[in-house]
């Protein structure tokens, strides 16, 4: 009987050659499935994740908006600028208390006012710090010495302004104010509202969104998530409201810029808000 | 023999592949996590955050309802239906009232509570003796799915993130939505919203609460149109008609001296009031919102109408009728009854002269009459005011109207009256002006002294909105009350009077706007309404409605 040896005979030259290559071909094949794959997760991940952002910052918007004053967008549409009634008394802790509300005119309607007040029938001239009213001593229509040093908002009121001074006085009311910065725009018939107000405004800075409060800033997205938002602020007679859309662009996509555009188009998230307190120059 | 072949090293195929399994298993299981964690977020907790915005809406429309019943005597708010003082500490100064709702929406996981608390306007913007009031609701919802998934886990009591500010409240979700794992949040950090009550407050499930507030005042009635009567409506005359002009306009011509042209439309050889200068499209405008609203069905024409028309069940069209507006024959309505007014307090007088000097209409002068005389005139008591001269007066007659009545300039009466009424309209001698063009004779009841043009100051523009007259309703039921305006002489002045049937013959022009069960003109009548009448309440509440409408988004 003859022993077997076949354990100890070696591959040929040609045998390992082909083993190898077809070793290499299929960890080759491996990989680059881990690798679509890992990408593949990753851009689901991705996806959702900035899914998750879009839906925060329409959230955001929409809460602000709902509540708002005055709402004014630029006119790339990615800059809102929020100007909210003041609810909460500051008393220097971390435990404000709510703002009782008071009641004044603003054209021939009633409103409810957060530590502010308004004066109606206002005149504004473009490029004029100064700002008039018929000033009788009707309720809430005539400026007083308690407007000195106050946030002011309107219609053509460049945000950040404030009441310097007041002047023809009678009895403690005012007919006329002079504000620390000019107005934007001519009106006859504006509504100015006076007093502690927050102002936010959103904003896209290195293709983050950004809000700031008061100044102060609030992370709602993260940085390079490439979101774009744009909102359109819509006034009609009686009503208002904003029109909000937010959009990505996912890491699945490859192709020309018609194809970016349309799967970018393809993860739009709209929101419609009406504004609950609408107040601008006719109230 | 075949010995077997021992080959030890083939395993590390399996192995290669088993190591390539679990790490596409991990990835793909962290991708998993992941899309959980989001689906959570976009889903379960987005659903959460929005269905408490629902809950305490819901709860504030609740609120605002019960609101609205304390315009009915006989269903007197916050008496019933689950309604209880509210617990202490309760808003100041009150009173205030509180109302639980759960178990609605999915599987009964929303709820709300609503605090509604009474407050008074000490700004003389709505009258003090009405109240207006303040709605506070709260609205959770119950998170459902995977607790804790995505989100900070380091709401532990006392921990940093029951502090709200957005160093340490966390950012993004975790500051937007402010979710409950285990204890109340707001309540831990702020108790009842200003401070009081604070303490560790253990939730039975994850949840998202949101709290709105919202004011709610009272809501007065304006002439918005020309006419709005409940039952019926009959006119105007086949020779008269119904326009408008705008007392307020500074240009707008002499309203005592219509200008009536023909043109074409609703029909040829209709006629309107344009003003002295018919071309120009101010005007034009002006002159037609002579709107009629008609609480039924009953319709009847005769005249052309230069405004809108609706009624409730009419069969109203523009090819039967002569209507320069719209037509809406589906729009129904209701007046509420006119309470008279508590005269506690008020100067009881039988003379012929008054002199009030109420200095704005929500306090004027006020006077109760048993009986009203047959000439009365109410002089104004501020005229040699060099800052205001203007007055006010409110007079309560208990009994019928059927003498003349004069009003010097610069006087606004409110004459309120429980009986009938029954004048001439040289009777009713109104001698204020409109805001505009002087005028030395504005009616046909005699020759004011010319009047300085001072429109500027005087806050109340239209001539008519100085003359108001109130009909209570009867408070015997099954009795209707009368007013009947006859020739000569034309009139200027209002009448709420959601209880009476209104008459109005003869040539007579009427510069007003009226609010009545029923209408009925004749002849040749005009009727003219001042648009400007849209800018003044008349004292008359009929509603509610929301003023304001805050967050707290702590």
């Amino acid at each position: 009987m003859k022993p077997a040896h076949l354990q100890n005979q070696g591959f040929t030259m040609i045998e390992m050659m082909l083993a190898v290559a077809i070793g290499s071909l299929m960890l080759a094949a491996t990989m680059a499935a881990s690798i679509c794959l890992q990408r593949s997760f990753n851009a689901v991940d991705n996806y959702f994740s900035s899914h998750v952002q879009q839906v925060r910052i329409i959230d955001y918007l929409s809460r602000d908006v709902r509540r708002s004053y005055i709402v004014t967008t630029s006119a790339d549409l990615q800059t809102v600028t929020c100007i909210i009634p003041n609810y909460l008394v500051d008393n220097g802790s971390n435990q404000p208390t709510r703002a009782t509300p008071t009641l004044s005119l603003v054209g021939n309607k009633v409103v409810a006012n957060y530590q502010a007040s308004t004066v109606n029938n206002v005149t504004t001239t473009q490029g004029s710090t100064t700002v008039s009213c018929p000033g009788l001593g009707l309720v809430s229509s005539h400026f007083s010495n308690a407007n000195i040093g106050r946030s002011v908002v309107g219609t053509g009121i460049p945000a950040g302004t404030t009441i310097q001074s007041v002047s023809n006085c009678l009895l403690g009311s005012c007919s006329q104010a002079t504000m620390s910065n000019a107005a934007t725009s001519t009106n006859g018939n504006a509504t100015l509202t006076m007093g502690a107000l927050t102002n936010v405004v959103y904003s896209v800075v290195n293709q983050a969104i950004q809000r700031r409060e008061n100044g102060g800033l609030t992370n709602i997205a993260a940085s390079a998530d490439n979101l774009i938002p744009a909102t359109s602020d819509i006034e009609l007679l009686n009503t208002e409201f904003t029109q909000s859309t937010v959009t990505f662009l996912p890491r699945f996509a490859r192709g020309g810029q018609i194809f970016l555009d349309n799967e970018r188009a393809g993860t739009t998230i709209f929101s419609l808000t009406y504004l609950r307190n609408r107040r601008r120059g006719d109230g | 023999m075949k010995t077997q072949v021992q080959n030890g090293d083939k395993g590390n195929t399996l192995i290669c592949a088993l190591c390539t399994i679990v790490i596409i298993s991990l990835i793909g299981a962290n991708v998993l996590v992941n899309c959980t964690r989001h689906y959570n977020v976009t889903a379960k907790q987005l659903k959460a955050w929005k269905e408490a915005l629902y809950a305490a809406e819901a709860g504030s429309d609740a609120g605002f309802d019960e609101v609205r019943k304390a315009l009915n005597p006989s269903s007197l708010p916050f008496t019933t239906d689950g309604w209880a003082a509210a617990p202490s500490p309760a808003p100041t100064p009150g009173p205030a009232w509180t109302k639980t709702i759960s178990g609605f929406g999915q599987a009964g996981s929303l709820s709300t509570t609503v605090t509604i608390d009474k407050l008074t306007d000490n700004t003389g913007t709505i009258p003090a003796t009405t109240p207006y009031y303040r709605i506070r609701s709260v609205g959770t919802a119950r998170l459902f799915g995977l607790p804790r998934v995505g989100l900070s886990d380091q709401f532990f009591a006392g921990g940093l993130n029951f502090v709200a500010n957005s160093a340490s409240r966390g950012v993004g979700d975790t500051l937007l939505r402010k979710i409950d794992f285990k204890y109340d949040h707001f309540k831990g950090t702020y108790g009842d919203g200003d401070g009081n009550n604070i303490g560790l407050s253990p939730v039975t499930y994850p949840q998202i609460t949101r709290r709105i507030e919202l004011i709610a005042i009272p809501k007065y009635f304006v002439f918005s149109g020309a006419m709005r009567v409940v039952n019926m409506f009959d006119g105007p005359g086949s020779a008269g008609f119904i326009d408008s002009y705008n007392s307020k306009n500074p240009t707008n011509p002499n309203p005592s001296s219509p200008k009536v042209v023909n043109n074409d439309i609703p029909g040829p050889n209709t006629t309107s009031y344009y003003g002295s200068n018919p071309s120009n499209s101010t005007y034009r405008a002006d002159a037609h919102d002579g709107d009629v609203s008609v609480g039924a069905k009953n319709f009847a024409q005769g005249g052309p109408i230069w405004g809108d028309v609706t009624t409730n069940g009419g069969n109203v069209t523009h090819s039967g009728y002569t209507i320069s507006g719209t037509i809406d024959n589906s729009v129904p309505f209701t007046v509420p009854p006119l309470a008279a007014p508590d005269t506690t307090g008020y100067i009881v007088s039988g003379g012929g002269n008054i002199s009030p000097t109420g200095t704005s209409s929500s306090s004027p002068s006020t006077y109760v009459y048993s009986s009203f005389p047959s000439n009365v005139t109410i002089k104004n008591g501020n005229a040699s005011s060099p800052t205001f001269p203007y007055a006010y007066a409110k007079i309560v007659v208990n009994g019928d109207i059927t003498g003349k009545i004069t009003i010097e300039k610069g006087v606004t009466a409110e004459i309120w009256f429980t009986g009938n009424m029954k004048v001439k309209g040289e009777d009713l001698d109104n001698q204020n002006v409109d805001r505009g063009t002087q005028i030395a004779n504005p009616g046909s009841a005699g020759v004011p002294p010319l009047i300085p043009p001072t429109p500027a100051d005087d806050p109340n523009p239209s001539r008519v909105g100085h003359m108001k007259f109130f009909g209570t309703s009867p408070t015997v039921s099954g009795t209707t009350q009368t007013i009947e305006l006859d020739p000569p002489g034309n009139i200027f002045a209002t009448f709420y009077a959601p209880s009476a049937d209104i008459t109005l013959a003869g040539n007579t022009d009427i510069f007003s706007a009226i609010v009545g069960r029923s209408f009925s003109g004749n002849g040749n009548t005009g009727f003219h309404y001042d648009k400007a009448l849209n800018q003044v309440d008349i004292g008359v509440m009929t509603d509610y409605q929301i003023a304001s409408y805050v967050e707290d988004v702590r």
